[in-house]
């Protein structure tokens, strides 16, 4: 019987000893934020996670947080910003219309002229991207087709 | 007395096919074409254009040229024009096609595709030794 003992009495020593030991260097690595809430970090500051030889604390997490939602939130809000962000204005769209009857009147005249690119400079930078690439695809199809000979020794616009 | 002469003449005209001979291996490779502003148009309205830009600014041709714009962040209009007077454009809104039109210079060759619709499908950008640079 006392040989069962001291064959049970090693290993349950070691385990508790194995727990206090992981129990200790846990809280050590991962103290409670008693200590209360510490200074604010300016915004762009390095987190407190990259300070060595500080642990992370539930403030530092806290304040990585706020920073996130502070930093989506000066940014446009994914898609549905994008599509507002191309949506024509009815300005861009009365430029459009402008830019697309000068085009149609070049291409009934074969050829599109300084003048015409000057007229349109302005309605055609005054629109939106897509835009101005519809404007252009338009046009390229025209001279790749032959039915507009541009005049001038340069791009369009 | 003449031979003296032969014999001298001999020699400057060996040191001068040397001369000619090592300078070129040092010089370099050089492209030997023209350079011109060349385009291709298919039936189904797709082509191809490609030009020089060194080899066309400091050649004798007096209308080719060709070019490409980026006029906003992303949208870009690319336009050929040859010495016959055969023009070709196209358009794209694309942020990685932007970015070939901002790495030309003065000495590349510029080679752009479009499809039927006029919409840029390859620009193609080669900067290389061989081809000449804009002078002057």
């Amino acid at each position: 019987m006392p040989v069962k003992l001291r064959e049970w009495l090693l290993p349950a020593a070691t385990g508790i000893a194995g727990l206090a030991a992981g129990l200790f260097f846990a809280g050590s690595a991962n103290p409670p934020d008693v200590a209360g809430p510490e200074a604010p970090t300016p915004l762009g500051a390095a987190p407190a996670s990259a300070t060595p030889g500080r642990p992370l604390t539930a403030e530092d997490i806290r304040r990585v947080v706020r920073e996130e939602l502070a930093a989506r939130s000066a940014t446009p809000a994914g898609p549905a910003a994008a599509a507002a962000e191309s949506k024509p204005s009815s300005a861009q769209l009365q430029s459009a219309t402008q830019v697309t009857a000068a085009l149609e009147s070049a291409i009934s005249r074969g050829s599109w002229t300084e003048a015409d690119a000057d007229a349109a400079r302005e309605d055609f930078h005054s629109m939106t991207g897509d835009q101005q690439a519809e404007f252009l695809r338009q046009f390229a199809v025209a001279v790749n087709q032959g039915r507009l000979v541009p005049q001038g020794e340069r791009v369009p616009f | 007395m003449k031979q003296q002469k032969l014999s001298a003449s001999l020699v400057a005209v060996a040191a001068t096919f040397a001369l000619g001979v090592f300078g070129a291996a040092f010089a370099g490779s050089k492209y030997t074409g023209t350079g011109n502003v060349s385009i291709t148009k298919n039936a189904d309205g797709s082509g191809v254009a490609m030009g020089y830009f060194g080899h066309i600014y400091n050649g004798p041709g007096m209308k080719q040229w060709i070019g490409c714009q980026r006029y906003d962040n992303t949208g870009l209009f690319c336009h050929a024009r040859t010495e016959a007077d055969l023009q070709a454009s196209c358009s794209v809104n694309s942020s990685f096609l932007a970015q070939s039109v901002s790495s030309i210079s003065p000495d590349t060759r510029v080679t752009f595709h479009w499809n039927a619709q006029g919409v840029c499908t390859r620009i193609v950008v080669v900067h290389s030794s061989e081809y000449q640079d804009k002078q002057g």
